[in-house]
């Protein structure tokens, strides 16, 4: 039944990558130190290679916009790569 | 703009075109990994094991010496049981012959060298690089095992504001600050404040001495740098501190036993040691054409320090000022081929006042040498490197000598790095800094040598790492290495050649004077399943040295010697380290294990035995030792909570204050065979601890 139940949550949230400005290892620590505590974020991976930020997010507590401020209130460029509502994907 | 401005100059390494050609001590230094801790380097030429900033925070590591504590390839001691003092051992020999770099800057030198490693916070740390064997000659020759180059937090942070307080079961209290602040695009700078000590000293083993010293450490520094777009780069900066220590014999209510003034024999015995530290540096990088590279640097340091130290009726009262000073011309004349040439000094002038009973007062003496240096890199691509240095010195009371140097790197695949290096290492020593445990004791010294022998010693070794994917990455390594330090001329601090007395002497005093280590170690590492990494390392250490055959006098300046295994040198070690973090490292779980080996004891405590009559040393070889250590982490934005325990298996060193018995069952500290300088395990035993970490971002 838990199982089944955190399916169900996982199925709910959403995920979004963002281009971003970041060119260096600090930046990429700049960003999962502060990033991973925003409200609503539930997975975070940065790639400094293709310097993309992979949000999963909890759609009810956050947003697109809200988590593009949140990066560039480091001093970072954010622009949506691909938005997909991993509830959709699934249907 | 400005936040970008700012961090492209923090993606800089503190040096760069001052050492851009060695990747031994800069490869890794600008990366903070928010994940694992300490790892070994692929990049840089030197076998050269990193503790991240991660890492310094996988223990209290409240200072430097305690940053080491997961490391198999320094171990960490005590240098007595009574002043605090700390000293670390790398590929088996003292850490004196480890040259201490701070943003490669020669620091921790003679009068520091005793409570060095306790004078830099850990907190005030980004990273830490540990290079085994005979590293670049830019920074001098002093390093003879190798190099331990301390990253501080950068002006170019955008943390303007980090503070980190702690608090011990042993009333061991730590409260470090950090400010980086960047002014403008050209300016920024790193104030670094730092107090610490203890409140209440404490007798666990209740041989009346206190397990660990009362301590007030506070130190202030300051940063700064300077950025032109053009590339000139200048950094100076300025650090003071203050540090007072009192052990021995615990009195009433946590306090000693004894006032400083009041020293006599057979009154309670302490030590009592005051320092005061200065230092101040400048470093200035310029380049001479648009791609930098062409450039040339300066590197000037200068240091004041001074000890007032009590030991029992003794005391020991040294002044040292130091400069070194450090001019460079770096060509990159094509990807493969680089060179750096150079001129340098090192000048220390120390003054002493020995006042201890059948001892003479060392006369003031005035070291230095001065020289030039040149090196040459040979790149071929990513698969080969091969570099060859030389520093040509003139050597205080020494003279001319020459100090080759080479180091190469093939890597034939990607997955596979082979190191190998070799050279040679000179240094002054300044025998009673150098062992500051001697004036712990009770014992006659023995001097045959006046002032400061140059040590001479060669270090050749090599290094293979394997990586491979393994469970969640591919960054799983092995790593396999073995070096040997062999002296052609050391100082040897001698406890068995007379009863009741330290004999000081040269190898070169004796009849087939050797002395010579061998280390290997093997590394491991791997993340099998996300977040959770294992490291598992084991070191192997066979130490030994010419001593005087027992009770021998010098015949003709000649003394007869035999060779045996140093004392006091633990023959192995092994680490585990267990990390597990949870999804977005909200939850980190920190474990560590080690086993120590055994050593050899001092032939005169092959005989010791505890309250039940027991030897405690059967076959004359310390007992082999677990040592046990847990951290939890919670993590909130921008606040880390953390709560730890250290020597959980609650291991101590039995009898630690060697000597005779009185009447009232305690060690009587007035005759010659009292010694408190025989340290080979924990002082302390179960500490429990918790801190908080706050790190205020900069936004714009």
């Amino acid at each position: 039944m838990k199982f089944l139940l955190t399916l169900a949550l996982l199925a709910a949230f959403s995920d979004v990558t963002f281009v971003t400005s970041i060119h260096c290892k600090k930046c990429v620590n700049k960003i999962e130190e502060n990033l991973s505590f925003e409200k609503g974020v539930k997975d975070l991976k940065v790639n400094l290679n293709d310097k993309t930020v992979y949000i999963k997010y909890d759609g009810k507590k956050t947003d697109v916009e809200k988590l593009a401020k949140a990066i560039n209130k480091f001093g970072y460029t954010a622009v949506v790569k691909e938005e997909a509502d991993t509830a959709g994907d699934k249907k | 703009m400005a936040a970008l401005c700012a961090s492209a100059q923090t993606e800089m390494p503190d040096t760069v075109g001052m050492y851009r050609d060695r990747t031994d001590s800069l490869a890794e230094a600008t990366t903070v990994s928010a994940t694992g801790g300490n790892f070994i380097s692929k990049r840089s030429d030197l076998r050269t094991e990193v503790i991240s900033a991660a890492g310094l925070c996988k223990m209290a590591c409240c200072n430097l010496a305690e940053s080491f504590e997961n490391s198999a390839s320094v171990t960490v001691g005590f240098s007595d049981a009574v002043t605090g003092a700390r000293q670390i051992r790398l590929l088996g020999l003292s850490g004196i012959y480890t040259q201490m770099l701070d943003e490669n800057r020669p620091v921790m030198r003679g009068l520091g060298a005793p409570f060095g490693l306790s004078y830099i916070p850990g907190q005030w740390l980004e990273s830490i690089q540990i290079a085994k064997g005979a590293a670049s000659v830019i920074n001098g020759v002093e390093s003879i095992t190798g190099q331990i180059n301390m990253e501080h937090r950068k002006p170019t942070d955008e943390k303007p504001l980090f503070v980190n307080a702690a608090v011990m079961s042993d009333t061991k209290m730590d409260l470090n600050v950090a400010s980086s602040l960047q002014l403008n695009d050209r300016w920024s700078t790193a104030v670094l404040g730092h107090v610490s000590g203890n409140v209440v000293g404490m007798d666990h083993n209740r041989d009346g001495f206190m397990d660990d010293p009362l301590q007030l450490i506070y130190s202030l520094s300051n940063r700064w740098l300077y950025y032109s777009p053009g590339g000139t780069q200048v950094r100076f900066g300025l650090k003071g501190l203050r540090h007072t220590s009192r052990g021995g014999m615990l009195g009433e209510h946590g306090r000693p036993a004894y006032d400083r003034n009041s020293f006599a024999p057979g009154r309670p015995w302490g030590s009592d040691i005051a320092t005061t530290y200065l230092n101040g540096y400048l470093k200035v990088g310029v380049p001479l054409n648009d791609d930098n590279s062409q450039n040339i640097a300066l590197v000037a340091d200068g240091t004041w320090q001074k000890m007032d130290a009590y030991f029992g009726a003794a005391s020991w009262r040294p002044t040292q000022g130091s400069a070194f000073l450090n001019l460079l011309y770096q060509n990159e004349m094509s990807e493969a081929h680089h060179f750096t040439v150079g001129l340098t000094g090192i000048y220390d002038a120390l003054s002493q006042h020995l006042q201890r009973a059948g001892s003479i007062s060392p006369a003031p003496v005035r070291l230095g040498n001065a020289g030039a240096f040149g090196e040459y890199t040979f790149h071929l691509e990513e698969k080969f490197t091969a570099i060859a240095g030389l520093h040509a010195d003139w050597y205080s009371g020494a003279g001319f000598r020459l100090s080759p140097r080479v180091t190469l790197k093939y890597a034939p695949v990607e997955q596979l790095v082979l190191r190998a290096n070799g050279g040679r290492g000179l240094r002054h020593s300044q025998p009673i800094a150098d062992h500051i445990g001697v004036l712990s004791t009770g014992k006659d010294f023995d001097w045959t040598f006046d002032g400061s022998p140059l040590e001479d010693a060669w270090t050749f070794g090599g290094n293979i790492t394997w990586s491979f994917p393994l469970g969640a990455t591919d960054g799983a390594y092995v790593s396999f290495d073995y070096f040997r330090s062999q002296f052609a001329n050391q100082v040897v601090v001698d406890y068995e050649r007379f009863d009741d007395t330290i004999s000081f002497y040269t190898l070169n005093q004796l009849r087939d004077g050797r002395s010579y280590t061998d280390n290997f170690q093997l590394d491991f590492s791997c993340e099998p399943v996300e977040r959770f990494t294992i490291t598992l390392t084991g070191r192997y250490t066979h130490a030994v040295s010419a001593y005087a055959t027992h009770g021998a006098l010098g015949s003709g300046g000649v003394i007869s010697s035999q060779l045996r295994e140093k004392p006091m040198v633990s023959r192995a070690k092994a680490v585990l380290n267990l990390q597990y973090a949870t999804h977005l490292r909200k939850w980190i779980f920190d474990f560590t294990a080690s086993v120590n080996g055994s050593a050899r004891v001092y032939d005169f405590m092959k005989e010791l035995r505890d309250e039940n009559g027991n030897l405690l040393y059967a076959g004359g070889r310390t007992p082999v030792y677990p040592l046990l250590y847990l951290q939890v982490t919670r993590r909130f934005k921008g606040v880390d909570l953390y709560v730890g325990g250290e020597n959980l298996t609650n291991f101590k060193q039995k009898n630690v204050i060697i000597g005779t018995r009185g009447a009232d069952g305690r060690i009587d500290t007035s005759l010659k065979n009292f010694d408190a300088s025989c340290i080979w395990g924990p002082l302390m035993g179960i500490k429990v601890y918790a801190g908080v970490r706050i790190t205020l971002w900069k936004t714009v």
